[in-house]
């Protein structure tokens, strides 16, 4: 019997290590599982992004198209060789039919200048399933361009006495701010167009909620600086720039749009959902988002019923001994007004049959005293309440 | 001639012709070696000396097999002796890889040059050399900062005359073309990567297209401007 024991013993302690362990191990998982899930972008999420910059660079996403009606001003066919005829013409209405595949970049460092420069993309085109061939159109005075397969130059310059261009376009897709300060190269030195000012404010509506709201602190974009709208779209040729955990099937353009402002440059407001990538100055480029656990925190209905949670599971020790007390002084209490009924509850039997039942051998006779007075006294009440059925 | 001279003269021609064959061993297995102390490494997301060249590189026929190789090539003049200045570079300016050798030609033209594992001496494992004919470059450099035509990978060149040259060029973000010799213009491809930092364009010009003198015009077109420049590729023709 005592060998059986030991054995049950032994083997019970691995078994209990054993489930300890496996449910260690599943706490940590469902941990890991939920910190991957909340990092991830939150669908509800937006960046604001406000910028005033020298180049805008855009480029439409698969399934997207962008059309900008343009002033009168130069066009230049890009693979047109310097020497040969055909490079320049103008155009008193230019339309530019922007598709996925094609890259357009905005220039403008004074107020009356604007230069647009579209040229194919290939990487995009790989990224789309159907892009069209040519992915750019232009339509001069109603008519469209020849196709180039290089791209085209665009130039519209207002003249001194008219002030500077009035013009907003709207944008949408993968939108990049700013550019690199190009190292020399004896060429003829030129203003970079590189972005000036700009802030980043992180948006979310919570969980079970409608309302949208601001979140952590507006990001300050150095003067400098390169924003991206799609951090996870970096060239997959780079080793270095491959972000983890990036999407492409799940890209949102972003949108927004610019107008020249009357001391040069571009200003740009820009909704994108992220993650944006912001580079400093030939510094690294970190990525800014709102993740899905921002919307979970943010949650006031999350906040109260976790806030709940919390404080049932706090007291919890507490409460179970508060009803484990009081149920043992109902009990007590029935047991106590009504001697003569038997104990019915296993937890608490009565005291009586415990002193019947559990004598020790020590205090046998007290016990058998006690007993036999309790019996005689039983005796005499119920002759006192039922004398006909008595011999005695 | 007395007897005495002679004999000197039997005396000294074994040994000169001793010299003579162990100078012309020497110099045909005459080596690069590293310098101490700027041996080749590769640097990931370092900061980069700011740089001011139109022509960047100068590769001959590059391949994605041969720029995983730990061995380089460079087209050398028939007396060059010195220091050799060895750059790989990407073109957003985030991988540069760099070197220094000393040692003079060999009768070959192209000198290999020895790299080594850059995996041994960069410490994350994972970030390996961005291998891309498009946008990593190779400059060799020499000691006066003359731009050699460089090849990646240790195989020697079949015939170089029928492979294309291409050029890594910083244009300023502009269009920019290439005229070899008196030929007619070529348009320079521009990267499709968005920041281009040390270059963003590259021209191929078959070799045979270059002239003898080995000057080429680079024209410039920013929008409805050009510039032009030129430069010269060292090509010899022994």
């Amino acid at each position: 019997m005592r060998m059986a024991e030991v054995r049950s013993k032994w083997i019970g302690l691995p078994a209990k290590l054993l489930s300890g362990a496996l449910t260690a191990v599943v706490i940590m998982l469902i941990l890991i599982f939920s910190l991957k899930i909340l990092s991830r972008p939150s669908g509800s999420g937006t960046l604001s992004i406000t910028a005033a910059t020298g180049s805008l660079t855009l480029e439409p996403l698969c399934g997207e198209s962008v059309t900008w009606d343009l002033p009168a001003g130069r066009v230049g066919r890009r693979s047109v060789a310097p020497g040969e005829p055909g490079y320049e013409t103008s155009a008193e209405a230019v339309t530019m039919v922007l598709a996925p595949g094609s890259r357009t970049r905005v220039i403008s460092s004074d107020a009356r200048v604007l230069r647009v420069s579209v040229e194919q993309t290939d990487d995009l085109a790989q990224r789309c399933p159907a892009v069209a061939s040519q992915p750019y159109r232009l339509i001069l005075d109603g008519a469209p361009a020849a196709q180039d397969p290089v791209g085209f130059n665009y130039e519209a310059r207002a003249q001194a006495e008219a002030g500077p261009l009035k013009i907003s376009l709207p944008v949408s897709g993968r939108v990049i701010l700013g550019q690199v300060v190009s190292e020399g190269a004896d060429w003829r030195a030129r203003s970079a167009p590189i972005l000036l000012t700009g802030a980043i404010m992180r948006r979310v509506k919570p969980w079970f909620s409608d309302e949208v709201m601001t979140v952590g602190e507006t990001e300050r974009l150095d003067q400098g600086s390169i924003l991206d709208s799609h951090a996870c779209m970096e060239p997959r040729t780079s080793s270095i720039a491959a972000a983890p955990g990036c999407s492409a099937a799940q890209l949102v353009p972003a949108v927004g749009f610019f107008q020249i402002l009357d001391a040069g440059g571009l200003q740009v407001q820009l909704y994108a959902r992220g993650p944006a990538g912001v580079q400093n100055y030939r510094g690294p480029q970190h990525r800014i988002e709102v993740p899905l656990s921002t919307a979970l925190w943010e949650s006031d209905t999350v906040k109260v019923w976790g806030a709940f949670f919390l404080l049932i599971f706090a007291c919890l020790e507490q409460v179970s001994r508060v009803c484990k007390s009081t149920w043992t002084r109902i009990l007590h209490s029935i047991t106590t007004r009504s001697p003569d009924k038997p104990a019915t509850s296993n937890a608490e039997p009565a005291p009586r049959a415990i002193v019947s039942d559990r004598a020790p051998a020590a205090g046998g006779e007290t016990a058998v005293r006690s007993s036999a007075a309790e019996a005689f006294h039983e005796i005499e009440r119920l002759q006192q309440t039922n004398p006909k059925k008595t011999n005695i | 001639m007395t007897p005495s001279t002679r004999r000197f003269d039997r005396r000294v021609v074994p040994w000169f012709l001793t010299c003579f064959a162990l100078a012309w061993t020497a110099g045909a297995y005459a080596q690069f070696q590293p310098v101490p102390g700027r041996e080749y490494h590769e640097i990931f997301n370092a900061t980069n000396q700011v740089r001011g060249e139109a022509v960047v590189a100068l590769v001959l026929a590059p391949s994605i097999e041969a720029q995983q190789a730990d061995t380089i090539q460079v087209l050398l003049p028939a007396s060059y002796n010195g220091e050799l200045r060895v750059e790989a570079l990407s073109a957003d300016g985030r991988f540069r890889g760099e070197g220094s050798f000393a040692g003079s030609r060999s009768r070959d033209r192209w000198v290999a040059l020895p790299l080594g594992r850059a995996e041994a001496k960069e410490p994350h494992a994972s970030l390996r050399r961005p291998v891309n004919t498009e946008t990593l470059a190779l400059a060799v450099r020499g000691a006066d900062g003359t731009l050699y035509v460089a090849r990646w990978g240790g195989e020697a060149p079949s015939s170089h005359r029928s492979e294309m040259l291409r050029i890594y060029v910083n244009s300023g973000r502009a269009d920019i073309f290439i005229v070899p010799g008196k030929a007619k213009a070529v348009h320079c491809r521009p990267l499709t990567i968005p920041q281009p930092l040390r270059y963003d364009s590259y021209c191929d010009v078959p070799l045979a297209d270059v002239p003898a003198d080995g000057n080429l015009k680079l024209i410039r077109r920013d929008q409805f401007e050009e510039q032009t420049q030129t430069f010269s590729v060292y090509l010899p023709h022994e």
